[in-house]
């Protein structure tokens, strides 16, 4: 059984089909036009949260005095540490005693890579014993000198909000932070024990 | 038929249109300032190469070439960073976007990690054979309620949750060094930069 000749019909699908072609000419001509534009693959979005979110608002009290220094470089930024009574924590060009006659002094960073570029070390201030420390934020900007870069899990550093003397300063807490060896994506950093106990 | 092929290119430019406006719809564009952030030491570099691109390069040993925009004006509202970037096939371990706040950490936090991959944060690569290439990078983030989300060429790569009740936020692009291999340099260019907020 054949079916009867409807020439509407026929050239609605023409149309149809010229259409399609014509879009299909068009988009090729576009795509290759626009070929310095980098092709992404469609479909991954990648989800993520803060990793320490854990630790935000927890309160510690410091042990020992600590130095908040900063970098001549950047001198928003503002860190704690020490090296007095034999500890380690902090750039090896912190004063090996406490004391508030250094405040304002700068301390020029020894050559020797990898280099921060920070520039030289500058005391701002010094935060006695029962200070207290408030994990608030982590933070990729860490110096390669607090050897928090390349210790595996996430290497983040802390700022933290640090209440003395009725003062308040916001510190990066990377040269007072401790980690455990991980394989794998997991926190690992924490703030060294022999520096803080938690409060709350 | 001769009335069906300026209906499809009307058509076709529309959604090009579209889709480069998707991001930036509903936001109101305002200007602002940038400061150079150079700190390296002898290698890396800044050049303003005119018509509002820039090619910021760091080596390894250095710490960062950046441009660093002023705080936002309205800390409580989505702000939305928009730029068309390239970098190098040698860049590597280097972040190239940040959404920052000095006491608030990174909501958002766009890495070359191996050589032509993108990350953000330290989550999974989200695109590859991205060196040498110019794309387009949207990157939005609101403090108010915590939504942050990164799009490559109008899609959406990242979305994240940073609830934080910091009000310092700011955008950051360049070359910040996270671990370059020594030997190695990392050079990007940004072009066509524009703020928007919502």
């Amino acid at each position: 059984m054949t079916r009867p000749f409807r020439p509407g019909t026929t050239r609605t699908r023409l149309a149809k089909l010229a259409g399609s072609l014509m879009l299909l000419a068009v988009t090729v001509v576009l795509t290759s036009c626009r070929h310095e534009i980098a092709p992404v693959p469609a479909g991954i979005i990648v989800a993520s949260g803060p990793h320490y979110q854990y630790l935000f608002g927890r309160r510690y009290r410091t042990k020992i005095p600590l130095y908040i220094f900063t970098f001549a470089s950047e001198t928003e930024y503002r860190y704690v540490g020490t090296r007095a009574d034999g500890f380690s924590f902090g750039p090896r060009e912190l004063p090996p005693r406490i004391t508030r006659d250094n405040i304002g002094k700068m301390f020029p960073l020894h050559e020797g890579p990898p280099s921060d570029s920070e520039g030289d070390l500058i005391i701002a201030d010094v935060a006695p014993a029962g200070s207290v420390l408030t994990i608030r934020a982590e933070t990729h900007h860490v110096t390669f000198m607090s050897g928090v870069r390349g210790s595996g899990g996430y290497p983040m550093g802390f700022i933290c909000k640090l209440n003395y003397d009725d003062k308040t300063n916001y510190v990066f807490s990377e040269f007072i932070q401790a980690r455990r060896k991980v394989s794998g994506k997991v926190p690992n950093e924490y703030l060294d024990k022999t520096v803080v106990e938690r409060i709350q | 038929m001769t009335g069906l092929a300026p209906a499809l290119t009307v058509c076709v430019l529309a959604i090009g249109i579209a889709a480069a406006r998707a991001q930036t719809s509903g936001y109101t564009r305002y200007s602002s300032s940038f400061t150079v952030q150079n700190w390296t030491s002898g290698c890396g570099g800044f050049a303003n190469l005119g018509g509002g691109e820039y090619k910021m390069w760091v080596c390894s040993g250095e710490s960062r070439v950046e441009m660093r925009w002023a705080n936002w004006p309205q800390q409580t509202h989505y702000n939305q960073f928009q730029g068309t970037v390239m970098f190098s096939s040698d860049t590597q371990d280097t972040a190239i976007q940040q959404i920052k706040s000095n006491t608030g950490g990174e909501a958002i936090y766009i890495q070359v990690k191996s050589p032509g991959t993108l990350r953000n944060d330290n989550g999974s690569v989200f695109a590859s054979g991205m060196a040498n290439k110019w794309f387009r990078l949207n990157t939005l983030f609101n403090p108010a309620n915590g939504d942050a989300r990164a799009y490559i060429n109008g899609s959406q790569k990242v979305t994240r949750y940073y609830p934080t009740s910091d009000r310092q936020w700011y955008f950051k692009d360049g070359v910040y060094n996270n671990g370059i291999p020594s030997g190695h340099k990392s050079t990007d260019w940004y072009k066509s930069i524009t703020t928007w907020v919502k």
